[in-house]
């Protein structure tokens, strides 16, 4: 590949010539090698990716989900429209109040794909390992949202052999809010509530914050939180492992660290999560680099805003589009509370 | 519509590129994510090394396109085109948004140190890499434009026809614009050597 071996696209100066050397460069071009991965890389990041490939390839194709979801969303739509109206005229009659919405209420019908069956909220706490959080306030132009939410796999499947199996949490609450008149440029909002096996540690070095566009720390429910903003970031605690519970060890030498995306949860309404928490390289296993990623997917590919906060060892990430104000994120972050109906 | 296609010209990389997807089933009968992964893995890792800088930056990238098109695989719909064409418009989107993301907050090193450094591979002669790295420095010196078209040609081996497809062109329009870039691209190697 010496140069000596293209002196054909070396001019001379003239229109003619400047046509042969641009081809004799387009066979350089055609014959140089390739970037080739490592091996090492190509091959663990085939086998991470297989590992989610059960969780994903397995559930319903598109067609037949939405095919499945169709009768009860035109359902629902029926519904909406009637309860609309009502709302509408609630809406004109209480404009200037703010409301509190009984989103909670809504957690009587929580899908559980395991069993493919609807559970109440104290089921899923079981399944869960922890009390379910919903927020109690959403803003007024929101009073029409309806709340749908699966529970995660129960098994999360890790046939990694590069690295040892995850500890992922038994399972994770999934939620969206959805407007019953689906429009464009409707606020949208999802909600994840999953046990975690290590403690988030807050200090000037942690998190580090990758391609956010914007990362505030603020103060959710009393405790440590942040405001991240963006499509596509990543940020990486430092953490203390909780006791008796584990966390997957890198394997020496390996080329990706361990990831450990959320279980994807395929119930209606709700689609497959953006969000990616995995262990960063380490040397100490009681304090673990943690990371967590938020990955673009159409639904967010305008950005997202998001909070993540954690409270008694449960971390939690509401995410909203551009639309909803910052304020007014924070204020349904803040009106978290368990619920046990 | 698995078949590889370019302009007529065939060259050592392609004929590589056409070992690996001649053994492949066709789109349609693709059991599991792998055969996808293992069919275009070569393609999008070298696409994606003519976008970016370093190496570290194209396995993160090349990670996330691969994650992306998991998530998706499902939705895919072989009507709407080839299953190439849409991974790599996976790609062109994963780099394209990088470099928005990128340009408003530059990187930390923190990913680099994250990764093991790995030594080079011993098939890779000191040509070659000198070769690619000028490559690489030449093609960090031209406009996103530019290099998007380069790499889908020259990194992905795309036909003129399936790069419209990627970048929303005419294929006329590619024409023009490739052959403009390529000899761009070209003035830059010359200078480089004529400071040498």
């Amino acid at each position: 590949m010496s140069s000596d071996n293209f002196r054909g696209w070396r001019k001379p100066n003239n229109s003619q010539s400047e046509i042969l050397a641009d081809q004799a460069f387009e066979q350089h071009l055609e014959q140089l090698p390739l970037f080739e991965a490592r091996p090492q890389f190509r091959t663990e990041l085939r086998a991470r990716l297989l590992n989610t490939t059960t969780v994903q390839i397995s559930q319903p194709s598109n067609t037949s989900r939405f095919s499945l979801l169709s009768r009860p969303r035109w359902v629902l739509v029926g519904v909406a429209v009637g309860i609309a109206l009502v709302a509408f005229a609630v809406t004109l009659f209480f404009a200037a109040k703010v409301t509190e919405i009984p989103v909670a209420n809504a957690f009587d019908k929580v899908y559980d794909p395991d069993s493919q069956a609807y559970v109440n909220s104290n089921e899923a706490a079981q399944a869960l390992g922890f009390a379910v959080n919903a927020p109690s306030y959403l803003p007024q132009a929101h009073s029409d949202y309806q709340v749908e939410s699966a529970l995660a796999p129960a098994v999360f499947t890790n046939t990694d052999t590069t690295n040892p199996p995850s500890d992922s949490p038994t399972r994770t609450l999934q939620v969206s809010l959805i407007p019953k008149n689906p429009a464009q440029n409707q606020p949208q909002f999802e909600i994840y509530e999953m046990r975690v096996p290590v403690n988030l540690v807050a200090t000037s070095q942690s998190p580090t914050v990758l391609r956010a566009q914007r990362f505030l720390p603020i103060t959710v429910q009393g405790v440590q939180g942040y405001f991240v903003e963006g499509r596509f970031w990543r940020l990486v605690f430092q953490a203390h492992l909780q006791p008796g519970r584990a966390i997957p060890t890198r394997k020496p030498g390996a080329a990706v660290p361990a990831r450990t995306p959320l279980p994807a949860v395929l119930a209606p309404g709700l689609r497959p999560n953006p969000f990616v928490i995995g262990r960063a390289a380490s040397p100490d296993p009681n304090n673990p680099r943690v990371f967590l990623e938020f990955l673009p997917s159409k639904k967010w590919s305008a950005g997202a805003k998001t909070i993540i906060w954690q409270k008694n060892g449960i971390l939690f990430m509401l995410v909203s589009d551009q639309t909803t104000s910052d304020d007014q994120l924070q204020r349904i972050a803040d009106s978290f509370q368990q619920i046990s109906k | 519509m698995f078949n590889h296609k370019s302009s007529g010209v065939s060259t050592t990389k392609e004929a590589r590129f056409t070992a690996e997807l001649d053994v492949q089933a066709q789109p349609a009968s693709f059991a599991d994510f792998g055969q996808l992964y293992d069919a275009l893995f070569p393609r999008i890792y070298n696409y994606v090394s003519y976008r970016v800088a370093g190496r570290e930056e194209a396995e993160d990238l090349v990670g996330t396109v691969f994650e992306k098109a998991l998530a998706n695989f499902a939705k895919f719909d072989s009507r709407k085109g080839s299953i190439e064409s849409w991974l790599f418009t996976i790609a062109h989107h994963t780099v394209v948004n990088y470099y928005r993301s990128h340009q408003r907050h530059p990187q930390t090193q923190l990913e680099e140190n994250l990764e093991t450094s790995e030594a080079e591979q011993p098939d890779q002669t000191f040509l070659q890499r000198e070769e690619m790295a000028r490559l690489r420095h030449n093609l960090s010196k031209m406009g996103e434009r530019d290099r998007e078209l380069i790499a889908l040609r020259y990194g992905a081996s795309f036909s003129h026809r399936q790069i419209g497809q990627v970048l929303k062109m005419k294929e006329g329009s590619v024409t023009v614009a490739l052959s403009r870039a390529v000899s761009r691209l070209r003035k830059l190697f010359e200078a480089e050597e004529e400071t040498k």
